[in-house]
């Protein structure tokens, strides 16, 4: 359709790199759940305090994953730390997951450390525990004391690390003054709200799988917090959307036509995902099932959109990242992106780094345990 | 300090001076020689060979076709552009000869469709660029009036 | 004929005569020496596309990628189109003339800009930008993460393909570079020596002479870079394009 430069047709970032924010995203949200419980005193979320930690963790550990298999040296990736390139946004990227890792597992460790402990007796999994434990069995009330305080400040500095490791993520495609659909000081913004949302979408929708898995009554109050904090950043973050299209629109600079047809035409199926069906319809729904008195029809509300949102918010980063590839720069027409089934970033791969972080979170769950003692 | 702080203590600390030493044997040698790259890949990448040559060397045999070229009206034209990547030929004349490379006639179903690969009239060329028509060439031979090396037909 | 290139000639004709092979080069290159600027006539471009198959056999380019390719550009009433067939390796096809008003062909090659976004976003220090102006690519160190090929404006990046025939240069980023192994060696890059109309010249600013000559061409003719609002700061200069060629 129309003109592309020659080297333009193909697509460089597939859907591994779609698959990347998306990872990343859902550490924002769940860590920030965290957050509002133990930094911010929202004691209604205590009984996803830990499993919002764990998936914090899991979907770090995955983020690798994606992002090395989608090179064209794998064997290369270390490079990113050994010489990063200090003007280059993605040359962060190697230093701040290690840092992220580090810390992330610091806050699990002392978070553990006294339930760990009591595992040692009672179990086959013990030599883990007594690493974990890093051999100190001390659970007298000042050292369980001491190991919350540290906990806790260490989850401030946690905080701000992981809100800007998403904003990031959104600052390398915004950052990019070649591809008008990406040029946009909005993007981190906008790649973090969404974050955020699918963070808490996931949050909300395993802790009603864990709790049906293991036959434990869903908390009420706890539900209705992670389904209001859902609504609230839903909203903030559709509106983000709308104005970053709006602005283009309004702003009417070059490439404002090669832009509307993408929206209207090219990518209108994705946009329809993006803005209805993962936006603004979840919004209605969540906000009507506020209303509802029986906890059953609020209950299937809740999964129904959080589903709704984690599609919405998929389907936002391809819009973002396979939309921004699809536009020529000479502006003048669009490349065809078409997924492979095998091969190295063909649909397999997609779905394996889709699962890995779900595989890592059931490791997690059995080491750490999701009750407190 | 408990033993649970000093352990974390001692392990990240063992975590970053081992990184920090590896980092320090994993850095390419040249890297850095003249900036944030590795100076040795300038060195590869000047001395990659050439395919090309240049067309002075050309004449140290064909003197007959300079003669005509020089004064001709493809003197701006350097051999190649019609006889493709010839470094090796100039190498070795004896045994490569190079009559099928790219951009030679011999390349083109015939010596027309050859000269019309620039000379075929479009409207996109300067209007100063000698063009002709498809269908002079139907019944003609360009060579048969023309001499590539001197493409003015005298009189 | 240049002055240079007729001493050249005369040079080679006088080896022939005399039975002495000269190599006329420069034993030792300093890149400090050297500043690199392209020209692009299109008022003289006609669309052959021999700069293109000189590209890919110089540069062992892969098929369906370009080094270096020729736009069309075509206005019609009220439109303006574009097209490159195979990056123009094979020419034009002639297009029925009755309402087009004006058109002419744009070869298109990296920039060698003087502020490259591409040299930016690279995160390990695989691509660079040498003293004498041109950027290059490291192919035994790049990761292969395609940020540069999104962050070039210009569409003159490409990842070399795993069927392309340089084996160390597969999965990396791959572009135009003036030729860096001919014009270090005092030759000229490829496209430069086959273009049969003289629409791409190259000109080294440490030659006194090649200086006086851009001078001159700057001075007589209007001069445009492509995309200039992006701040890249172009080398490669083009007479005679409209605003329209991006």
């Amino acid at each position: 359709m129309g003109y592309i430069y020659p080297n333009e047709f193909e697509v460089g970032w597939g859907i591994l790199i779609v698959i990347y924010p998306f990872i990343s995203g859902i550490i924002a949200g769940a860590f920030l759940i965290a957050s509002l419980y133990r930094l911010f005193n929202v004691v209604s979320l205590k009984p996803v305090f830990r499993l919002s930690l764990l998936v914090s963790l899991a979907f770090l550990l995955s983020t690798n994953f994606p992002l090395t298999t989608h090179l064209g040296h794998p064997e290369r990736a270390f490079e990113i730390i050994v010489t990063p390139h200090t003007s280059s946004a993605m040359a962060v990227f190697g230093y701040e997951s290690l840092y992220l890792l580090v810390i992330l597992t610091l806050i699990l460790l002392y978070e553990y450390r006294k339930q760990l402990v009591s595992l040692i007796e009672n179990g086959a999994r013990s030599v883990i525990y007594k690493v974990l434990t890093l051999g100190d069995y001390d659970v007298s009330e000042k050292a369980v004391e001491s190991d919350r305080k540290i906990g806790y400040y260490i989850m401030w500095i946690a905080l701000p690390s992981v809100i800007f490791l998403h904003g990031y993520v959104g600052f390398i495609f915004g950052s990019v003054k070649a591809n008008p659909w990406w040029n946009t000081a909005l993007m981190p913004l906008i790649f973090l709200i969404s974050g955020i949302v699918s963070g808490i979408a996931l949050i909300l929708l395993l802790y009603f799988i864990v709790s049906k898995v293991r036959n434990e009554v869903v908390d009420n109050s706890c539900v209705e917090s992670l389904s209001s904090f859902l609504l609230l950043f839903l909203t903030i973050g559709i509106s983000l959307e709308l104005l970053e299209i709006a602005h283009f629109m309004y702003l009417q600079e070059e490439g404002v036509e090669i832009i509307s047809e993408l929206i209207t035409q090219k990518l209108f199926a994705s946009f329809a995902l993006q803005l209805g069906v993962g936006g603004l319809l979840p919004i209605v729904i969540l906000f009507c099932g506020k209303f509802s008195r029986s906890t059953d029809i609020k209950k299937a509300v809740y999964t129904l959109s959080s589903l709704l949102v984690l599609i919405g918010v998929f389907s936002m980063r391809w819009n973002v990242i396979i939309g921004g590839q699809l536009i020529s720069k000479s502006l003048r027409g669009f490349a065809d992106y078409h997924i492979q089934i095998f091969g190295q970033e063909g649909l397999i791969t997609a779905i394996t780094a889709l699962a890995i972080p779900f595989f890592i979170l059931w490791v997690l769950a059995k080491i750490f345990p999701l009750k407190e003692a | 300090m408990r033993k649970f702080n000093s352990s974390i203590l001692v392990i990240l600390s063992v975590l970053i001076i081992l990184f920090v030493v590896m980092r320090l044997f994993m850095i390419p040698p040249t890297f850095g020689e003249f900036g944030w790259y590795r100076g040795e890949s300038v060195r590869e990448i000047a001395n990659q060979s050439h395919k090309f040559a240049d067309t002075y060397r050309c004449f140290e045999c064909h003197i007959k076709e300079y003669a005509y070229w020089e004064v001709g009206g493809h003197s701006t034209v350097e051999c190649e552009s019609c006889h493709g990547a010839l470094k090796a030929h100039t190498i070795n004349p004896e045994e490569y000869k190079g009559y099928g490379e790219f951009l030679s006639p011999n390349t083109y179903p015939s010596i027309q469709a050859f000269c019309l690969s620039c000379h075929s009239e479009s409207t996109s060329k300067p209007e100063s660029f000698p063009q002709v028509k498809v269908s002079h060439t139907k019944y003609w031979n360009c060579t048969t009036c023309h001499n590539p090396h001197y493409p003015e037909v005298e009189r | 004929m240049k002055r240079r290139g007729f001493l050249a000639a005369i040079l080679g004709v006088a080896g022939s005569l005399t039975g002495i092979k000269l190599e006329v080069r420069a034993l030792t290159y300093n890149w400090s020496e050297h500043s690199y600027f392209f020209v692009v006539d299109v008022t003289e471009c006609i669309g052959c596309g021999r700069c293109v198959v000189a590209c890919k056999v110089e540069n062992d380019v892969p098929e369906h990628f370009f080094r270096t390719w020729v736009e069309r550009y075509i206005w019609y009433e009220g439109e303006i189109k574009v097209d490159s067939p195979e990056g123009g390796f094979y020419g034009f096809p002639e297009i029925d003339d009755e309402d087009v008003m004006k058109s002419y062909f744009v070869p298109k090659l990296c920039n060698q800009c003087e502020n490259p976004p591409c040299v930016q976003v690279c995160p390990v220090g695989a691509t660079y930008r040498t003293p004498d102006g041109v950027v290059l690519v490291d192919e035994e160190y790049c990761i292969g993460c395609r940020y540069c090929i999104q962050a070039c404006p210009y569409g003159a990046r490409y990842l070399y393909p795993l069927n392309g025939k340089v084996e160390s240069r597969r999965n990396t980023a791959d572009k135009c570079t003036f030729c860096y192994h001919r014009i270090t060696k005092n030759s000229k890059p490829a496209c430069v020596e086959v273009c049969p109309t003289r629409a791409r010249r190259i000109f080294d600013m440490g030659d006194e002479k090649q200086k006086e000559e851009l001078f001159k061409i700057i001075e007589n003719s209007s001069i445009r870079v492509l995309k200039p609002e992006q701040g890249t700061k172009p080398r490669v200069f083009y007479i005679g394009i409209d605003s329209e060629v991006r």
